[in-house]
């Protein structure tokens, strides 16, 4: 289970979330909607302990472990990986040369590079992503799209149990929108992962389905739904009064 | 033009050339333990120079790049990527174009890393005719640490990250089968 309790941070001196709680167990879909700048990526990055934020209160458990405050890297090697929404790109490091780098790190033996391409190629084939990208520095010259579906490519091959999608759908045609949700929606069902979405749009969880939809407004989840509180957002919008009663009610 | 590529890894002493009209001369070198050197290269007309220099600068020294143009129409470019541990190192890059000369295009472009230490660029264009284009750039700093977020949120330690990065500032300036040649790093690739 991942559980959020409590949590309070700030960048610089603004308080960007506000005694903020959230639990996903084992397996269930989350996703969090919320206006621009509400502090949904924020949260993400604070997540994976990005040195950008600081932490004034509560606690951060995956699978009964305490995580808030662990160095990034044994937070991504417990089997949380975040998909950012702008992923950026690195000269002069191939995605061949993290994966093996990182593969080496999460199960301290060399690798099987017979498997390992096999497993690459494979996942390029469903994410209909040209398996050059393997051998290219990481997401440069890479389009939007091919941006995104180099990260689920990293899912791929590192295999998480959580995974965190930042506005995966943003810079996403609908046929590629599709192809990276069927991509997702497949390793959800094969491995059983726990998924928290970050989205604006309805349209991404009309393909992955979520068990909950959470509202986040003034730090902290206002309202919790499952799929028809994004279908009321998506028609009334986030100045309906869905936000607006609860803010009321604080 | 003649085409003249040097490729030179470590140890690398003095170097002088003089380089014929209509030749183009590229020079990479790593070098993985600088210490003081010099490079003087001279330019005379429709010649082409590209000097592509990366490596470590781990003890205290001095590395003077020289460039003299002479005549008309001649390219030069140099590209250096050091990264300083524990020493106080100064690169100095000097291109002087002669009076009277006319259609050369010079730049220089110094990029350092500094994890401990004093680095000290200084990228000199002594120009004494307008007739030229010249541009230059020094730039000293640390790991991006955005890059080192990146790394990783994949599962790779601050340690590697840091090794995957200053592997790729130094590489990127050079053709893959100069890289091929260079030891450097090559443990992490096996």
């Amino acid at each position: 289970m991942f559980k959020i309790s409590n949590l309070t941070a700030y960048i610089e001196s603004k308080k960007i979330l506000d005694d903020f709680s959230l639990e996903v167990n084992d397996g269930e879909i989350h996703a969090i909607m919320g206006k621009n700048g509400i502090g949904k990526s924020t949260l993400c990055k604070i997540i994976l302990n990005d040195p950008h934020y600081e932490i004034k209160a509560g606690h951060i458990t995956y699978n009964n472990e305490s995580i808030l405050g662990k160095p990034t890297y044994e937070i991504a090697k417990a089997g949380i990986m975040l998909v950012n929404q702008n992923p950026i790109s690195i000269e002069g490091v191939t995605n061949m040369e993290v994966l093996r780098t990182a593969l080496r790190e999460k199960n301290e033996e060399n690798i099987n590079i017979f498997k390992f391409n096999k497993e690459m190629e494979e996942a390029c084939q469903k994410l209909e992503l040209d398996p050059k990208f393997i051998h290219k520095d990481i997401n440069v010259g890479a389009s939007g799209g091919e941006r995104k579906k180099i990260e689920l490519l990293h899912i791929a091959i590192l295999k998480p149990s959580f995974l965190i999608l930042d506005e995966i759908d943003s810079g996403l045609d609908v046929d590629a929108l599709k192809v990276v949700s069927n991509f997702i929606n497949e390793y959800h069902k094969q491995t059983g992962c726990s998924i928290l979405i970050i989205t604006h749009h309805k349209q991404l969880l009309d393909y992955i389905k979520p068990n909950y939809v959470h509202i986040l407004s003034g730090g902290k989840i206002t309202k919790t739904g499952d799929y028809h509180l994004a279908e009321e957002i998506e028609s009334l919008g986030f100045r309906s009064n869905i936000i607006d009663e609860d803010e009321k009610s604080e | 033009m003649d085409k003249k590529v040097i490729n030179l890894i470590d140890n690398v002493k003095d170097l002088m050339y003089d380089v014929k009209d209509n030749e183009m001369l590229i020079i990479n070198i790593f070098n993985s333990n600088m210490t003081s050197f010099a490079i003087n290269t001279k330019q005379y007309n429709n010649s082409y120079v590209v000097i592509n220099f990366a490596g470590f600068i781990n003890k205290d020294g001095n590395i003077n790049i020289e460039s003299l143009i002479e005549g008309d129409n001649n390219h030069y470019i140099i590209n250096f990527h050091g990264i300083a541990s524990s020493c106080h190192g100064t690169i100095k890059a000097n291109v002087h174009v002669k009076p009277g000369t006319k259609n050369n295009e010079v730049k220089e472009d110094l990029k350092g890393i500094l994890e401990e230490g004093t680095l000290n660029f200084m990228p000199i264009l002594e120009i004494d005719t307008s007739e030229v284009k010249a541009e230059h750039y020094a730039t000293i700093g640390h790991y991006p640490l955005e890059e080192l977020f990146y790394l990783q949120t994949k599962g790779i330690s601050k340690e590697e990250a840091i090794k995957i990065l200053k592997k790729s500032f130094l590489f990127n300036l050079f053709a893959e089968d100069f890289i091929k040649q260079i030891s450097y790093g090559k443990e992490q690739d096996e």
